[in-house]
Parts: C-alpha cells; sequence; structure tokens
C-alpha cells in the first residue's frame, strides 16, 4: 500500500517535468523493497564495523599481554579451590573443565532444591493470603510484601549473617539423630545405590514395562501419577525384599570435630538457598494469588451450589483454570531463580559464575572465552528450564471443545 | 425547616439519605465480625489461637529490642546498652548515609537534585498536565540529575569516588530508568519490526541478556570491558555500571513495552497506514501513546526491581546505600553490631519500594477506571 503511495507522488513529480536521474532516484529510494533493503543493510554494516573495531582492539589488546585466544586452557590444571563441589573436584590435579563442570553442577543443584522449594513455601503464603481467616490472611500480606520490597542481596546478607551464629559440631541442632544443623552446615543421611550395572539396567527396562501396562490401565481413570509411583514403590519393596534392600541410608555422626557419614551441605549453600527461595516465593505467591482471584467467583458459587465440598472445588475447577495464568510468570520466576546462583559469589558459594566467570578467568586472563562459556552455559540452562515448563504448560492446557 | 421539606416534596426523598449512614457501633456486631473472621471452623480457631499467642511472644521482645531497650542517643560503643539495639552510628553517619563522601559546600545539589527526581512522581500522579511535558520531563531528568550529580558546564565536576550513600542509589536508578526507556521502546520496534534482519538482532539480544544474570554484565564491565578498548582509553566506573543497568533493564522494560504494542488493536494501525501516515507517524502518534499508558504500571514494577538491582553495584565497591550502612558497621568501634545494619537497610528499601508499588497500583486502578 505505501509502495503504491510513493509510486504516485513519483509519478506526479514527472508530470512536473523533473530531471530523469530525480525521477529515478525518487522512485527508487522511495520503493518500500528497495528502501527496507538498504536500512537492513546499513545496521547490518553497522553492527559488524563494531563487532570487527571491538575484536580487532581485544586482538591487539591480548597480542601485547601475550595471551593466545582457544579453548586450550580448559585442559590445564586449575590449582584453585572450590570451596563446595557435588561432584569430585581436586584442585592440585583438576582441570579447568572440571572446575566448570563442578560449577555447573552446584548451580543445577542449586535451581532445584530452590525452585522446589520457591512452589511449595508461594503456594503456602497463596494459601494463607486467601484464607478466610483475618489473622492469617494479614500474616502473610505482612511477610510478602516485606519480602518482596527488599533487594535480594539484604536477604542474602542477613541469612549469612545468622549463619555465622549457628552453634559449633558439638552443639549442633538435632533432629532425632539422623539429621544436625551446626556452623558445618546440615548433615543429612547420604542414599546409596545397592545395585550394579547390570542389575540396575534390568530393574530400569522392568520399571519401563510396567510403565507402559500401567499407562493402558489407567487411561481410563487417568491417574497416572499416582499409579507410576504406587507401582514404583511396589517394584522397589518386592525387590527389596528378594534382593538386597533397593537403597540404603547412612545417618551422618558425630566422629571427633566433625560429621562422618551422610551428606553436609555447607551453610552459604543452604543459606542462598533459604534467601532466593523465600524471595522468589513471595513474588510467586502474588502470581499464585492474583490467578486464582482472577477465575471468576461464580466458577466457586456454581460448584458448592451442586453440592461439591470446597475443597474439592478448589482442586478440581479453580486451580486447573488458574493454572493456565499461572504457569507463565512462574517460568520467568524460575529462571530468576536460576540466574541468582551467581549471587552466590557474594557468600563463597561458586556456581558458573563463580568457576569459571570468575576464578578461573582471573587466573587464565582468557576473558573472552570464559565469558563466552559462562553465557553459553546459563543460556543452555534457561532454554532447559523454558522446554520443560513449556511442556507442563501445555499438559496443563484445557482441551478445547 | 420548611426549606427543606420543600425539596423532600419536590424529589419525594428525605434529604438525609444521599449521605451515606454511619452504622451505629454495636458489640453484637463486632462478635459477628470475630466469629466469621478468626473462628469460622475449629481448625481457624487453632490457627488463630496459635498465631496469636506467637505474636504476644515476638512482638513484645522484638518492640523491646528495637525501641524500648535501644540506645538511641550517645557518642561511643560504651554508651550501648546490652541485649538491645544501638542506634548510635545509625544517628552519627546519618549524614554520610544520604550523601556519602559528597563535598559538604556542594550539598544542596544533592537536596535539588532529589527534588527534582521526586518531582516526577507527583507529575506522573496528575491528570491535568499535558503527556508531552510529562515525557519532556522524563527526557531532561537525567540530564538535569548528571549536572547536578556529577558536574560539568556551569557546575563543578565531582569525582566519582565522592559518590555514595543515597545519592548514588537515586543517581542510579533515575538516570538508569529514563535512558532505558527510549533503548527499550527501539528494542521494542525492532523485535515486532517486518525487516527480519532487525527483528533477529534485536531478538536475540533480548533473549541472550535475559537468560544471563546481571551480576555477569557487570563483572565483564569491570574485568573484560577493558579489553575490548584501545589500549590507554579507560572508561569511569560508573559509566560503566550505569551502562550496564540501562542496556540490561532495557531488555526487561522491552517485553513490557512489546506486550502493550501488541495489545493495542491492530486496526488502528492500520487505519492510521490507510490515512497516509508512515511507519514513524504511526507509531509515534498512534501505537505508542497508548502502548505506554498501558505499560506504566508494569514499568513501576520494573522500575522497582531496577532500584533493588542497584544495590549490586556494591561488588563492584562503589558504596552506595547498602555499601555505605554496611561500610559503618565494619568499623572497628561498631564490629559487633550485626543486626543494626541490615534493619535500617530494610527499613529503607522497604518504606521506598513499597510506596512506589503503591502508586504504580493506584495507576492501574485509574487505567481499569479509564477502560470501561
Amino acid at each position: 500500500m505505501q509502495a503504491g503511495f510513493s509510486l504516485s507522488l513519483a509519478f506526479e513529480s514527472s508530470t512536473c517535468k523533473h530531471h530523469l536521474w530525480q525521477l529515478f532516484m525518487h522512485s527508487f529510494l522511495y520503493n518500500r523493497k528497495v528502501r527496507d533493503t538498504l536500512i537492513q543493510l546499513i545496521f547490518f554494516a553497522v553492527i559488524c564495523f563494531g563487532i570487527t573495531y571491538l575484536a580487532l582492539n581485544a586482538a591487539t589488546n591480548m597480542r601485547d599481554a601475550g595471551l593466545t585466544s582457544g579453548f586450550d586452557f580448559l585442559f590445564q590444571r586449575a590449582g584453585y579451590d572450590i570451596s563446595y563441589s557435588l561432584i569430585h573436584y581436586d584442585p592440585k590435579t583438576s582441570t579447568h573443565l572440571m572446575a566448570w563442570a563442578a560449577g555447573m553442577v552446584n548451580t543445577i543443584a542449586f535451581a532445584v532444591v530452590a525452585i522446589l522449594l520457591t512452589t511449595v513455601i508461594a503456594l503456602c503464603l497463596a494459601v494463607m493470603r486467601l484464607s478466610q481467616n483475618f489473622l492469617l490472611s494479614k500474616v502473610s500480606l505482612c511477610l510478602v510484601e516485606y519480602v518482596r520490597n527488599v533487594p535480594i542481596l539484604v536477604h542474602i546478607s542477613v541469612w549469612y549473617t545468622l549463619s555465622l551464629m549457628l552453634p559449633s559440631v558439638r552443639q549442633a541442632f538435632n533432629f532425632g539423630d539422623v539429621s544436625f544443623l551446626s556452623n558445618r552446615g546440615l548433615s543429612i543421611p547420604s542414599v546409596e545405590w545397592n545395585y550394579g550395572l547390570l542389575a540396575s539396567l534390568v530393574f530400569a527396562a522392568l520399571w519401563i514395562v510396567l510403565c507402559f501396562f500401567v499407562k493402558k490401565r489407567v487411561s481410563t481413570t487417568g491417574r497416572r501419577i499416582i499409579s507410576v509411583l504406587l507401582m514404583t514403590i511396589v517394584l522397589a519393596v518386592l525387590a527389596s525384599l528378594v534382593f538386597t534392600p533397593v537403597i540404603s541410608f547412612t545417618a551422618p555422626k558425630l566422629v571427633g570435630f566433625n560429621f562422618k557419614h551422610g551428606w553436609t551441605l555447607p551453610p552459604e549453600f543452604i543459606m542462598l538457598i533459604i534467601a532466593v527461595s523465600t524471595y522468589s516465593a513471595a513474588h510467586g505467591s502474588e502470581v499464585i494469588r492474583g490467578s486464582i482471584l482472577a477465575i471468576s467467583k461464580g466458577q466457586m458459587e456454581a460448584g458448592l451450589a451442586l453440592g461439591v465440598r470446597p475443597n474439592i472445588v478448589m482442586n478440581k475447577v479453580i486451580i486447573p483454570q488458574a493454572l493456565h495464568s499461572i504457569i507463565p510468570p512462574m517460568t520467568s520466576i524460575y529462571i530468576n531463580v536460576l540466574k541468582a546462583a551467581a549471587l552466590g559469589s557474594v557468600v563463597g558459594f561458586m556456581d558458573i559464575m563463580g568457576t569459571m566467570g570468575g576464578s578461573s578467568l582471573n587466573i587464565t586472563g582468557q576473558a573472552i572465552e570464559c565469558i563466552v562459556i559462562v553465557m553459553v552455559s546459563y543460556g543452555i540452562l534457561n532454554l532447559i528450564l523454558a522446554a520443560i515448563m513449556g511442556r507442563f504448560n501445555k499438559a496443563m492446557q484445557l482441551k478445547g471443545r | 425547616m420548611n426549606h427543606q421539606a420543600s425539596i423532600e416534596k419536590i424529589t419525594g426523598k428525605p434529604i438525609e439519605a444521599r449521605a451515606k449512614k454511619a452504622i451505629p457501633f454495636s458489640f453484637s456486631r463486632v462478635m459477628v465480625w470475630i466469629k466469621r473472621n478468626l473462628f469460622n471452623t475449629w481448625l481457624d480457631s487453632v490457627v488463630t489461637l496459635a498465631l496469636i499467642a506467637l505474636l504476644c511472644l515476638l512482638l513484645p521482645k522484638a518492640l523491646d529490642w528495637l525501641f524500648f531497650s535501644a540506645t538511641f542517643s550517645g557518642t561511643n560503643r560504651a554508651d550501648c546498652a546490652p541485649g538491645a539495639a544501638c542506634w548510635i552510628p545509625i544517628r552519627q553517619y546519618m549524614d554520610y548515609y544520604i550523601y556519602g563522601p559528597f563535598p559538604e559546600s556542594e550539598q544542596w545539589r544533592v537536596n535539588s537534585a532529589f527534588a527534582v527526581g521526586l518531582f516526577a512522581f507527583p507529575l506522573l500522579f496528575s491528570q491535568r498536565i499535558p503527556q508531552k511535558w510529562i515525557v519532556a520531563y522524563i527526557l531532561v531528568l537525567p540530564v538535569v540529575l548528571w549536572l547536578l550529580l556529577k558536574g560539568g558546564f556551569i557546575f563543578e565536576d565531582i569525582s566519582t569516588s565522592a559518590l555514595g550513600g543515597l545519592t548514588l542509589t537515586f543517581f542510579l536508578g533515575i538516570i538508569a530508568m529514563c535512558l532505558s526507556l527510549p533503548v527499550s521502546i527501539l528494542l521494542a520496534l525492532g523485535r515486532q519490526s517486518q525487516l527480519p534482519i532487525l527483528r533477529w538482532a534485536c531478538t536475540g539480544y533480548i533473549e541472550i541478556i535475559r537468560s544471563v544474570p546481571v551480576i555477569t554484565f557487570l563483572f565483564m564491565a569491570s574485568l573484560v570491558l577493558q579489553l575490548f578498548l584501545p589500549s590507554g582509553v579507560s572508561i569511569d566506573v560508573l559509566f560503566r555500571v550505569l551502562f550496564v543497568l540501562i542496556f540490561v533493564s532495557a531488555v526487561y522494560k522491552a517485553e513490557i513495552i512489546r506486550g502493550a504494542i501488541q495489545a493495542v488493536p491492530k486496526g488502528q494501525i492500520e487505519a492510521s497506514y490507510a490515512m497516509g501516515c508512515g511507519y514513524w507517524k504511526t507509531m509515534a502518534y498512534v501505537v505508542m501513546p497508548q502502548a505506554l499508558r498501558n505499560s506504566v504500571p508494569a514499568l513501576i514494577t520494573n522500575f522497582i526491581g531496577l532500584f533493588k538491582e542497584t544495590t549490586l553495584v556494591m561488588i563492584l565497591g562503589l558504596l552506595e546505600v547498602m555499601g555505605a550502612i554496611n561500610a559503618t558497621f565494619h568499623n572497628a568501634e561498631w564490629l559487633g553490631l550485626h543486626a543494626e545494619g541490615p534493619i535500617v537497610i530494610s527499613a529503607f528499601f522497604f518504606i521506598a519500594c513499597f510506596s512506589i508499588a503503591q502508586y504504580g497500583a493506584y495507576l492501574e486502578r485509574r487505567i481499569k477506571r479509564t477502560k470501561h
């Protein structure tokens, strides 16, 4: 439409006895396709020029500093310690690649635990806020408003300061002799898988076969998750009775000045998780509350008028509809949780940003490579999280009539 | 009396009926309210009683620690009462928290900067002032703040190390907010554009920045940026931090504005094209006024996030309000007072962010009212 408009303009100008060249340029520049291509070419050229300029500068600077670009440094000895790592990492022998892996595993572990905790706390806060009980709803309101409006860095430093006040190992808080909380962190029982590789494979194959069987059976009743869980438990109990126990727990035990056996989560890890998940849960509870309130009141009233109990109306009518509008904003909250792992560097918990983007970068000086690795790692983690949530969202969509 | 009776005759209504009738206070009504809202079921009663017990246990202790037994006046550590809060350092360093190390003779500049910045809120609040003026004010605001706080032109230059405390938080928050708006509008338009290269570039930029933590970019600005500059050139740390805050928060704003643009009915854009308006005229006079007005509440929420995010510059060694307060408690004399600093910081941020959020909620209600 615009092209036609400009052509007619060009035509008018030709009747005014303009120069032929001017006419050509006029119609040329006002041609939409030509103009769009020109604009894009200029834009592309500017971006290419900028990137080349920066790259040339970087190349000169790196040559002056005696650095060579490339990813060879990944296989060199890292030589720095990571305060807490879930995989085996030895500062004396491990490479930068191992440091990256340790950071990645730390990030994933943090994200999984913090996201689960965020969901649970957010649900609790939202239920409290929506409660009929005046006092309970106001307590939730105060908590949510306080936590939301204070920067996350303040939360982290407050919880970190609290963790410094934890008692020593000898006076640790004792939770029924199975887990302990002290200034060394939270000691919990470790879980061990007692089967070898072959037996595990057989076990997995059996499980998958049974899953298919269950899927067929319950397609009419629809309670798939519960059925699969039940079946897994039955399978595990059967295997434990016939052979050795499938999994076994080992409780931490105080030996000398430290806990032996079990798993010990360091205080900075726990406090970071608490700080981040309470902060995101405060945001999440507002999302959940808003979505539930947005469901028309008539739905609840109709359910009650049919004589259905309020909690069943909530679970079967209100929540499935609210989930639509809950999942997309919750996804961005979860992505924020994942990114908050980088704030661990403030309290000494090292994620990818702490290992690859911090210590490795400082030691090797390979700034560009390290930053690229960090960005790509975060990008991949984000994509995975977004894909999982997208799948979940699709499953929760109301089936159209 | 006669007059009133005649009005009643004309209107057929008693004259008092217009005023809201005050319902008399009665004990039974209060009891009904309590029964309904606190003791509806047995579970409700248990929860209420437990909460009351918890509050009775904690509140007096907390209030006592915070106010009644706390020390407010004094000069040194010895004046602090044991087992209660000690507010002496807060009172002593109040000026430092607000002005930072800003030269004392120039503090009027900080005061006027606060006044100019805070004036933006009543301006947004008013419905009578034309939108043009508000936009002009938002565009001029960063320049004025820069002149007042950083210097230049007729004002004396202030070095970056002299900026700190609330002044720096305010400076970073407001300038980053005002300057990231135009960037975000361009990004949102670019992402919606018909031109593929432009659209891919903007989408790629937005998605990459969104998936990486801000702290990574702050570290990059402090450690890596030097590598990309010609040797001998260095950029002031304040510029670098501002640059990061502007170009990162613009991404989140771009997504907000994109949503608002998509909500503008397509027929309006087509009508504008049919009238012979070009792309820029359509965007400037038809789409943007509506889209921006509808995205104001979300932009205010974004501003709160940005305001809280300014605390991250502490990691780079800039002493904004949180860094300034922490620094005084690292002072040898006040070492060991753990709780007072965080309490003051959270109180400050709570009051600031909560009031801005209430303002955003008010604007949202107003927009909804004018829509229907």
